[in-house]
C-alpha cells in the first residue's frame, strides 16, 4: 500500500535542542494514525514539518507521495491535506462564515459549494447560530471546531489533527468521532495527536509514540490491544510503568483545618 | 496585605520587567539602559535647571508670568501623560485582580499595590524633577512659604494618577469584551489627538477678539537736498509710535494675565499654577484649597476605582443599561455574494481571495479605523491654515500639497502595511498552508490595503482640489502620482514584513518583543521613503521648470509624463512582485515562528 506519510531521519532542532531526533515515520495510506508522546516530546515539532509549517533541520518528508522540502511539490500536496495545526490558523477579524468561505477559495472551489459545505459543517458542529460573532470573540471549543470545519472543508485526502479533542465538548466530541472515523473508513487518512488515550484505543489503526525526540514505537493497534491495553503500552514505552508517585508526607498527613 | 505580600509583589513585578527585557535580547538592553540613562540625567538637568529658573529668574518676574511658566510645565505633563495614557490601554496589564482573587490576599491590598506602581512612569519623573526644581529655587528665593508648596504639588500628582487610574479601571471594565475593547482603543486615541491639537485649533479659529496692533501713519518724506560727498541723514523714528505700542502691549499682557488668573482658578490643573504663583505672592489660601481640592478629587477617584473593579472582579458589575433582548440575526441571502466572495477583474482567485478576506478584517480592525481617522486629524490641522492661505499658494504648489497629505498618509500607515503578516497572528498560518503562490498572496495583501490607503490619500488629494483649485490637467496627474506612489510604497512594505516580521498580542495593536532588526529596517525605509516621493514627484518637477525655460504656461508635461512614469513603475512592480514572493516562499517558515511567537 502506498504511504500517505513518510519521513526519513527527520531532525528539528532549537539551538542545542534537539526536539525531533531523526524519526523515520511511515503512515500507510488508509489508516487512523495516532501519534502519541509525553510533553514536550516533539508531536507539534513533527506535525509542523510534516505540513510544511516549519522547516526540518535535517532529514526528508514525502506527503501523499509529494517532496514537502520541494516549493512546487508542497504547494501540490497542500491541495490534498487539512490541518488543525497547535494554536489553529484562524483571523481574528473574520466570522465563521467568511473565514470558511476565504479557505474555500484558497482551494479554488465554486462559490455555491463552499456555501453548502460551509452550512453543513457549521450546522454539524453546532456553529451555524453565530452568524455575527468574530473567531476573536470565540471560546477555545469553539475556535477548534471552526478550525476542523475548516480542515474539512475542501474534502482532503489527508487530514493532520493536533490535539483535536482538547477543548471541545462531549457532544462535539462524539461528532468528531464519528465524522473522523467515517472519513477513514472512505480510505482517507488521519494523523492525529492526543492524550486522551481513550479516544485514540477507540479510533486508531496505528500508533506512532514520541519520547524526547525519538520515534519508539510504531505498531498496529491490534498487536497492542493483543497484549493488554494503549495505555500499559504507552507509559511502558514513555518509560512511566514502573514508577511511583513520590510520597510527599505532609499531604498524607492530617487535613489542617 | 501585610509587608511580606508587598514585597512579594513588587518581587513579582520587578520579575516580570527583567523577564521580558530578557527575551528582548542584548541589543534590547543596551537601548533600554541607554534610554534610562539620558530619562535620568534629563531629569538632573530639569532638576538643577528648574532651581535656577526658580532662584534667579522667577523672582525678577510678575506674578503673571510665574502663573504662565507653571502653566507651561503642567500642560507639558499632561500632555506626555496623555501619550503614556494611550500607550498603557493598548497594554494589558500583566497585574489585574483576577489574578490574585483566589489567593489569600485582600484585594484592597493588591489594589494599593497596583495603584502604587502605576506611579512608576518616566514622564512622572520628569515632571517631578522639574516642578521640584523650580520649588525649592523659589524656596530660597522666598522663603519657607514655599514649603506648602511641596504640598500642593504631591496633591496634584495624586489627583492626576487618581484620576488616570479610576479611567483605566473603567475602561478595563468596558474593555471585557474584546471587540469593545478595539473600539475603545480607536476612540480614546482619537479623543487625546483631538484634545492635544486643541490649542492648534483655538489658533487657527481664533474665537476671541483679536487687537490690532497699532499703525502709524507717517507722513510723506519730505525732500531731503544733500550735496555731492555728503551723506544723507537718516529719518528718526517717529517718538509716539513706541509710546503707543508700549501702551498696547501692556493693555495686551493685561488681558492675558486676567484670562490666565481666571482660567486657573476654575480649571483643576489649574489649581497647581494658581496656587503656587499666588504663593510666591504670600498667599496661602488658593494653595490650601488647591491642595483640599486635589485631594478630595483623587481619594474620591481612587475610592471609586477600587469600588468598580472589586465589584467587576467579583461579578457584581453591570456596564449599564436594561438587559437587551439577543439580536435577532437575519438569514443570509441566498444569491448575493457577500464581500469575502467578491471576485476582483484581472486578478487570480487566489489573490482575490487574499484582498477581500484581508480587506474585511482590516475593516473590522482598530488601526485600520484608526488609519481612517487620518484625513479627519489631517484636515483639522492643516485644513484651518490651507483655507486661510488658499489665495497665496500658487499653482504649482497646488498639486505638491496634494501628493504630499497623501505620502503622509501612506507613511501613517506603516505600523499596518509594514508588519502584514504580524497583523494576521496566527490567521498566517492559513496562507502558509493554503496551497497558494506566495506572489499572489503579496498581491491580495497590496489589493487590501489599496481602498484604505490609497484611497484615503486620493480623497485627501481631492479634497486640497477644492479646497486649492488647480489647473484641470493636474486632477489626473496627481491621481497617476498617487498610484505611483502606492506601487512603489507597497514593494517597500512587502520587503519590510518580508525581511522585519514583528510578533502582535492577540487585540493589540503594538508590536511586542520588539528585536532590534526590526526597528532598523523601519528607520531605513524612513530614509528610502523621501526617494519615493520624490521620484513621483519629478514630472512635476520637470514641468515647473519647462515652463520656466519656455514661458509658456500651459503646457501639459506633467500629466503626460506622470502617466509615462506610472506605465514603467507598474512594469517594475510586477517583475518585482515575483521576485519578492520567491523571496517569501524562502522565508515563510521564519516569519511564521515570529508572528507566532509567545506575546504578552
Amino acid at each position: 500500500m502506498p504511504a500517505a506519510i513518510e519521513t526519513e531521519t527527520l531532525t528539528r532542532r532549537f539551538g542545542d535542542m534537539t526536539a525531533v531526533d531523526g524519526i523515520d515515520l511511515r503512515v500507510e495510506r488508509g489508516t487512523f494514525y495516532g501519534f502519541l508522546g509525553p510533553n514536550g516530546a516533539g508531536k507539534s515539532t513533527t506535525i509542523k514539518m510534516l505540513t510544511g509549517l516549519l522547516a526540518p533541520s535535517d532529514g526528508r518528508v514525502r506527503v501523499l507521495d509529494r517532496d514537502m522540502l520541494d516549493a512546487a511539490e508542497s504547494l501540490d500536496a497542500k491541495r490534498h491535506i487539512g490541518v488543525i495545526p497547535e494554536n489553529l490558523a484562524l483571523f481574528d477579524n473574520l466570522t465563521a462564515r467568511e473565514y470558511l468561505t476565504f479557505i474555500g477559495r484558497m482551494h479554488l472551489m465554486e462559490r455555491e459549494v463552499i456555501r453548502q459545505r460551509a452550512e453543513e459543517l457549521l450546522t454539524l458542529l453546532d456553529l451555524h447560530t453565530e452568524h455575527t460573532k468574530l473567531t476573536l470573540e470565540y471560546s477555545h471549543g469553539m475556535r477548534k471546531k471552526l478550525a476542523l470545519a475548516a480542515a474539512l472543508l475542501p474534502n482532503p485526502d489527508l487530514l493532520f489533527l493536533d490535539e483535536p479533542f482538547e477543548g471541545v465538548d462531549a457532544v462535539t466530541s462524539r461528532v468528531i468521532r464519528d465524522l473522523l472515523a467515517n472519513f477513514v473508513a472512505r480510505g482517507s487518512t488521519v494523523f492525529l495527536t492526543s492524550h486522551v488515550l481513550e479516544i485514540v484505543e477507540k479510533l486508531c489503526t496505528h500508533v506512532g509514540i514520541i519520547v524526547k525526540g525519538k520515534l519508539v514505537e510504531q505498531a498496529a493497534m491490534a498487536d497492542i490491544r493483543a497484549a493488554g491495553t494503549l495505555e500499559d503500552r504507552f507509559l511502558k514505552t514513555a518509560g512511566a510503568d514502573g514508577e511511583v508517585a513520590p510520597k510527599i508526607s505532609w499531604l498524607e498527613g492530617g487535613a489542617s483545618s | 496585605m501585610n509587608t511580606r505580600h508587598f514585597a512579594t509583589f513588587v518581587w513579582l513585578r520587578s520579575r516580570i520587567r527583567v523577564n521580558q527585557l530578557r527575551r528582548g535580547g542584548i541589543a534590547n538592553q543596551i537601548i533600554l539602559a541607554l534610554l534610562v540613562g539620558m530619562a535620568v540625567m534629563a531629569a538632573v538637568g530639569l532638576l538643577v535647571g528648574g532651581f535656577f529658573a526658580g532662584l534667579i529668574a522667577m523672582p525678577k518676574a510678575d506674578a503673571a508670568a510665574r502663573l504662565l511658566v507653571w502653566d507651561g510645565v503642567v500642560v507639558a505633563f499632561l500632555f506626555m501623560w496623555m501619550i503614556g495614557l494611550l500607550t498603557d490601554i493598548q497594554r494589558s496589564d500583566p497585574l489585574t485582580l483576577d489574578r490574585f482573587l483566589h489567593l489569600p490576599v485582600s484585594p484592597s491590598g493588591v489594589f494599593v499595590i497596583n495603584y502604587l506602581s502605576s506611579l512608576s512612569s518616566m514622564t512622572l519623573l520628569l515632571f517631578v524633577a522639574a516642578a521640584g526644581g523650580l520649588l525649592v529655587g523659589q524656596l530660597f528665593a522666598v522663603g519657607p512659604v514655599m514649603l506648602l508648596g511641596f504640598v500642593l504639588l504631591a496633591a496634584f500628582v495624586f489627583a492626576v494618577t487618581a484620576l488616570t487610574y479610576q479611567f483605566q479601571g473603567w475602561l478595563a471594565v468596558l474593555m471585557s469584551n474584546p471587540r469593545r475593547r478595539r473600539t475603545i482603543v480607536v476612540f480614546v486615541t482619537f479623543g487625546v489627538i483631538l484634545v492635544a491639537q486643541t490649542p492648534n485649533l483655538i489658533n487657527i479659529l481664533r474665537p476671541w477678539k483679536t487687537t490690532t496692533p497699532p499703525s502709524v501713519v507717517l507722513p510723506p518724506p519730505e525732500p531731503i537736498s544733500t550735496k555731492p560727498g555728503e551723506t544723507p541723514p537718516t529719518r528718526p523714528l517717529a517718538p509716539p509710535y513706541a509710546e503707543i505700542k508700549k501702551e498696547h502691549d501692556r493693555k495686551t499682557w493685561e488681558q492675558v494675565s486676567d484670562t490666565a488668573w481666571l482660567l486657573n482658578a476654575v480649571i483643576p490643573p489649574g489649581w497647581l499654577p494658581n496656587g503656587l504663583a499666588s504663593l510666591s505672592e504670600g498667599g496661602v489660601l488658593s494653595t490650601l484649597l488647591g491642595t483640599l481640592g486635589f485631594v478630595a478629587v483623587g481619594g474620591g477617584c481612587l475610592y471609586r476605582a477600587y469600588r468598580t473593579t472589586v465589584k467587576y472582579h467579583t461579578g457584581q458589575f453591570a456596564t449599564g443599561g436594561s438587559a437587551k433582548a439577543p439580536k435577532q440575526v437575519a438569514p443570509l441571502p441566498i444569491d448575493k455574494p457577500t464581500m469575502v466572495e467578491w471576485q476582483l477583474p484581472r486578478v487570480s482567485e487566489h489573490a482575490a481571495a487574499v484582498a477581500v478576506s484581508s480587506l474585511r478584517g482590516l475593516l473590522r480592525a482598530p488601526e485600520t479605523k484608526m488609519l481612517m481617522l487620518v484625513p479627519v486629524i489631517l484636515a483639522v490641522v492643516l485644513g484651518g491654515l490651507l483655507i486661510a492661505f488658499a489665495k497665496d499658494i500658487p499653482q504649482p504648489v497646488r498639486p505638491l500639497i496634494a501628493i504630499g497629505l497623501s505620502a503622509m498618509v501612506l507613511l501613517t500607515g506603516v505600523q499596518v502595511a509594514g508588519n502584514q503578516f504580524g497583523y494576521d497572528r496566527a490567521g498566517f498560518r492559513a496562507f502558509v498552508l493554503a496551497p497558494l503562490s506566495q506572489r499572489d498572496l503579496l498581491l491580495g495583501k497590496n489589493l487590501a490595503l489599496a481602498p484604505i490607503l490609497l484611497g484615503i490619500g486620493v480623497v485627501l488629494a481631492m479634497l486640497v482640489g477644492i479646497v486649492l483649485p488647480m489647473r484641470p490637467d493636474h486632477y489626473p496627474m496627481v491621481i497617476a502620482q498617487l498610484v505611483s506612489l502606492y506601487l512603489l510604497y507597497c514593494l517597500m512594505m512587502n520587503f519590510l514584513s518580508i525581511v522585519a516580521p514583528m510578533p502582535l498580542a492577540a487585540g493589540a495593536m503594538q508590536p511586542t518583543n520588539v528585536k532590534l532588526a526590526p526597528v532598523l529596517w523601519q528607520f531605513g525605509f524612513m530614509m528610502v521613503y523621501p526617494f519615493g516621493v520624490g521620484l513621483v514627484l519629478l514630472p512635476l518637477g520637470i514641468e515647473v521648470l519647462t515652463q520656466e525655460i519656455t514661458q509658456i504656461p500651459w503646457l501639459p508635461i506633467g500629466v503626460v509624463l506622470s502617466f509615462g512614469l506610472l506605465t514603467a513603475v507598474t512594469v517594475v512592480y510586477r517583475r518585482s512582485l515575483t521576485a519578492q514572493g520567491e523571496w517569501l516562499t524562502r522565508r515563510e517558515k521564519d516569519i511564521l515562528l515570529v508572528v507566532t511567537s509567545k506575546v504578552e
